[in-house]
């Protein structure tokens, strides 16, 4: 039987929190794109047009874009180093999942803003 | 730990009457998490039988067209319960009960972190429970579909009390699952071996943690819509009723948001199960261990973004359709790690062909057809096709009994020997697996087909000519195999328990720490806990068993009358604390009682009962806390093989720091949900902007902010006085806590009673009065905890060292702030934003 350690009270949960942070952003970002996208629909942002397409449409691609684009850097943070200090391999390896999963869920899930109709 | 030596017996007989349950009446005060998670186990089970029989009932009728066995209205209670019965009386108590009883044997603990805790939330699950069982019997069982759609299930389209014995009885076992999960979220990151860090956790115990944390998210928004169609029903509001500005769609938005993951709440633990049975029976380890965990957290974020696939026939827009079925398909890929990790681990290893072992196999059938239908399912225009139509129903089975009974029954027979000590003498349990298997897929493969041929869902008889008659047929009949497998099931374990041999200590030469112990389990589990250094403790260390028996570990001796275990760091699992364990008592089941008269009170709309129940349960609950604690700083002390440690009420990250915590998060939960009702009437319901809007009114606004904000900051002013020492100020600030969210709860009150129009004729007004009725509720719940902390602080339970009370309360405070305060920003804002 091996020696047990008395820990000092570390930020534990923060990094227990860290390890889900990408499919914490994805949660985000799928929530924003499917609210917006009923907002746009509510107050008619799909009629007002912009830049060769409607209002709506651009704001949701833009959304889309901007949550793509912090979970790369997500991805490229977490490639090199821990995102807090206490994070143990495991973790660190499923923050990285997380964070790879978060931005493939986004891409993936968020496409619809590019090819369909947002209030049809 | 000073003292002598002592036998691994005379250690029992120490260890014993401290941690186990009373005889007689006492069982009613048991705590001990044996108990309570056993009680767990039978009692799904029973309910899991009274399912069966509805749906040999649901088989008898559609044998045959134009069935004089059941008339429509018996036929409609028979599918609802039927639902209702499996999802909520069957899985979560049972995936719940596996926890309770598992978790601690397989983590090296004692007990779980809160005993008390399950037991109320067992004794609410009964209660609950029954009351959907004694309606039925009566004749007025719930019959309006397990999801109880609105309008069908409002007032005018369900007079009868049949819809609130649904909404009542579901509630409360909600309840239950609630604090279940608060319990077991708590215990498996709090309570284990020293050592055992999140990288040595059993796999079971990752997937019964993101489990739990879904309960806690997934939960709460159909309590949230529950408690509005009951408003509803009862007080004439209009949250649903598209004629006064509501949505009956908004109430499928709510069900879904908690019955989509609810399916993966489900299926999560029994992928826990096949994770710890497969490398077992195997004999090897798994395949991917780090894969497999992020593969089960990633299912439970996904999980959270399927809802709306449930919804693709109700009219939403192209691409909120696109979203949902995106993120349908995506779903697959975690779901295929995992399965891909079990097939690796039997390949790397020489599997037995055991009876665990065929239910395993009969899931990776079962379980990947119905996968595969998901993903066509998840395919708008095919959806669209077989929505409503018996292809669902096939596809929800093969899910739903491959993913989670045929895993369950392998669980069951894996650890009958660890619960009983016995082994099977017969060979009951193999002829019951082919009944199970082959009757299985004869009563749901053809429900491929009818559906396929068009034959509706809940229908309760259906023409000759329709072509549906035959695969009806074969369907029932392989109901009835079914049926005489799980029978068969039961005379099997039955037998095990009256007639089987003594098992060996680990039969299946398994790694876990469950198996380093008697069997059956002694009350206390373990005599001394061990000390971890990996995955598998006991093919480290073969003759762990003995040496924990003989008081080797940590807290290996009596300590008076504390009933103690340790508490570790979350993530690297060293030893911080020791945790002090209650007993057995009463009060679980004291409070259950007041508990469920304000449900029954509800239901037999006897407010003054419920009300009264409210009162007595407020006051048990308080008795409850205030014996929680201690008078004097004891500060570190010897806990055993070379640790010391202080007792958990002087530590910063109690059990009770992380309980509030968790709780507090499936209160965001049903928050967040009630803002999103407003959000979507606002913008989606028919029949708005609203006739009358609230007049904005500065004074009440400001006041109520004054009153909620003020509160929190003196509660934190008096827990930042406490822990540095400065004592004489404490129970002054610790009342003007108190009188501000009083005063803010007023100004809250103030909205629906004064400033708002009447709740029952808009569902503007019906969404601001339950928004201020929920900052209201809370303000008066951190009032009272203030006022609680002040008798506390007098008594002597909080001192410089001992400031858990005031950390959970300033908690409460907070939450009472943030939600006040934004209720009232919500309430006073949107009639200005959307004025003239």
């Amino acid at each position: 039987m091996g020696r047990g350690t008395v820990s000092a009270p570390a930020a534990t949960a923060r990094a227990l929190l860290a390890s889900t942070t990408g499919w914490i952003v994805w949660a985000v970002a799928f929530s924003v794109l499917y609210g917006v996208q009923g907002l746009s629909c509510a107050y008619r942002w799909n009629t007002i047009g912009v830049a060769g397409t409607s209002l709506a449409q651009v704001l949701l691609c833009a959304i889309w874009l901007a949550f793509i684009a912090v979970l790369g850097w997500l991805c490229w943070r977490l490639g090199g180093a821990a995102l807090v200090p206490g994070m143990t391999r495991l973790l660190r390896f499923v923050a990285l999942v997380s964070a790879i999963g978060g931005l493939v869920a986004t891409v993936w899930t968020g496409i619809p803003v590019v090819f369909t109709s947002v209030c049809l | 730990m000073s003292g002598g030596r002592v036998t691994a017996l005379g250690l029992h007989k120490q260890l014993d009457p401290l941690f186990r349950t009373p005889s007689g009446w006492g069982r009613l005060a048991a705590t001990n998490h044996t108990d309570i998670g056993k009680r767990f186990l039978v009692t799904s089970f029973v309910f899991f039988l009274i399912g069966g029989v509805l749906a040999m009932l649901i088989r008898a009728q559609l044998a045959t067209p134009h069935s004089g066995f059941a008339g429509p209205a018996a036929y409609n209670q028979f599918f609802t319960m039927h639902g209702t019965v499996m999802m909520f009386l069957f899985a979560i108590p049972a995936l719940e009960g596996l926890a309770i009883y598992m978790m601690p044997k397989m983590l090296g603990a004692r007990d779980m972190a809160f005993p008390r805790l399950g037991a109320y939330a067992y004794w609410c699950y009964l209660s609950g429970g029954s009351i959907l069982i004694v309606a039925m019997l009566l004749g007025l069982a719930p019959d309006t579909g397990w999801f109880m759609y609105t309008p069908l299930s409002s007032q005018p389209y369900s007079p009868g009390i049949n819809a609130d014995v649904w909404l009542i009885g579901v509630t409360f076992v909600e309840v239950s699952s609630i604090a279940g999960a608060v319990e077991i979220a708590v215990s498996i990151l709090k309570l284990r071996a020293p050592g055992m860090s999140l990288s040595r956790m059993p796999l079971l115990a990752w997937y019964l943690l993101v489990a739990v944390f879904m309960i806690l998210i997934g939960f709460p928004p159909l309590v949230l819509g529950s408690v509005m169609l009951e408003i509803e029903r009862a007080f004439g509001w209009a949250f649903f009723d598209p004629a006064r500005g509501g949505d009956s769609i908004l109430w499928q938005h709510l069900f879904w948001l908690f019955g989509h993951p609810e399916v993966y709440i489900i299926f999560l633990p029994a992928a826990g199960i096949l994770s710890t049975l497969i490398p077992v029976l195997c004999r090897t380890t798994i395949v991917g261990y780090g894969w497999v965990v992020a593969a089960a957290i990633s299912l439970g974020f996904l999980s959270f973004g399927l809802w709306v696939h449930h919804m693709f026939t109700t009219g939403i827009p192209h691409m909120g359709l696109a979203f949902f079925s995106a993120a349908s398909t995506l779903v697959a890929v975690p779901t295929a790690i995992q399965i891909f990790a079990w097939l690796a681990t039997m390949v790397q290893g020489r599997p037995q062909l055991r009876l665990p072992m065929l239910y395993i196999l009969g899931f990776f059938a079962i379980f990947v057809l119905g996968g595969l239908s998901g993903v066509m399912v998840a395919v708008v225009p095919f959806n669209w096709q077989v929505h409503d139509t018996h292809f669902i129903v096939a596809h929800l089975h093969y899910v739903l009994v491959g993913g989670f009974v045929f895993p369950l029954l392998a669980g069951l027979y894996y650890w009958l020997p660890l619960v009983s000590g016995r082994r099977r003498l017969f060979r009951l349990g193999e002829v019951a697996f082919w009944l199970n298997f082959i009757g299985f897929n004869l009563t749901f493969f053809q429900m491929h087909l009818t559906g396929l041929l068009g034959m509706p869902r809940r229908v309760y008889t259906y023409p000759a000519e329709m072509g549906w008659t035959g695969l009806n047929l074969v369907s029932s009949i392989g109901g009835f195999l079914s049926a005489i497998g799980f029978a068969l099931v039961l005379v099997d374990v039955v037998l095990q328990f009256l007639s089987g041999e003594k098992a060996r200590r680990n039969p299946w030469n398994a790694g876990t720490l469950e198996w380093a112990g008697p069997k059956p389990p002694p009350s206390y589990n373990f005599a001394s806990l061990p000390l971890v250094t990996g995955r598998d403790p006991l093919q480290a260390d073969p003759d762990l068993a003995v040496r924990l028996a003989r008081g080797e570990g940590a807290l290996g001796r009596r300590r008076g009358e504390r009933r103690e275990t340790i508490g570790v760091d979350m993530v690297s699992g060293a030893a911080e604390q020791v945790v002090l364990l209650p007993g057995p008592t009463f009060l679980p089941l004291f409070a259950a009682l007041p508990t469920g008269a304000f449900f029954l009170g509800i239901l037999l709309k006897q407010y003054l009962l419920s009300l009264a129940g409210v009162a007595v349960a407020l006051v048990l609950f308080l008795v409850w806390a205030w014996n929680n604690g201690q008078r004097q700083d004891e500060g570190a002390q010897d806990a055993g093989a070379g640790l010391v440690l202080p007792p958990h009420p002087e530590v910063r990250e109690a059990p009770g720091h992380w309980g509030s915590l968790f709780t507090l998060t499936a209160d965001a939960s049903l928050f967040g949900s009630l803002l999103f009702g407003y959000a979507y009437l606002w913008t989606i319901a028919p029949g708005w902007p609203p006739p009358a809007l609230l007049e904005p009114n500065s004074a009440n606004l400001a006041l109520g902010l004054l009153g909620v904000i003020g509160g929190w900051a003196a509660m934190r002013r008096a827990t930042l006085a406490m822990s540095a020492g400065r004592t004489a100020s404490v129970s002054g600030t610790l009342l003007a806590a108190a009188a501000g969210q009083i005063f803010g709860g007023v100004m809250l009150a103030l909205v629906p009673l004064w400033l708002a129009p009447p709740p029952s004729g808009h569902a503007y007004a019906s969404v601001t009065a339950l928004l201020a009725a929920y900052g209201a509720f809370h303000c008066a719940v951190a009032a009272i905890m203030a006022l609680f902390c002040w008798a506390r602080v007098k008594r002597g339970f909080v001192s410089p060292a001992r400031t858990l009370d005031l950390r959970v309360t300033l908690h409460w405070q907070a939450w009472a702030a943030f939600a006040g305060s934004l209720a009232l920003l919500v309430i006073h804002g949107a009639p200005w934003v959307a004025g003239p």
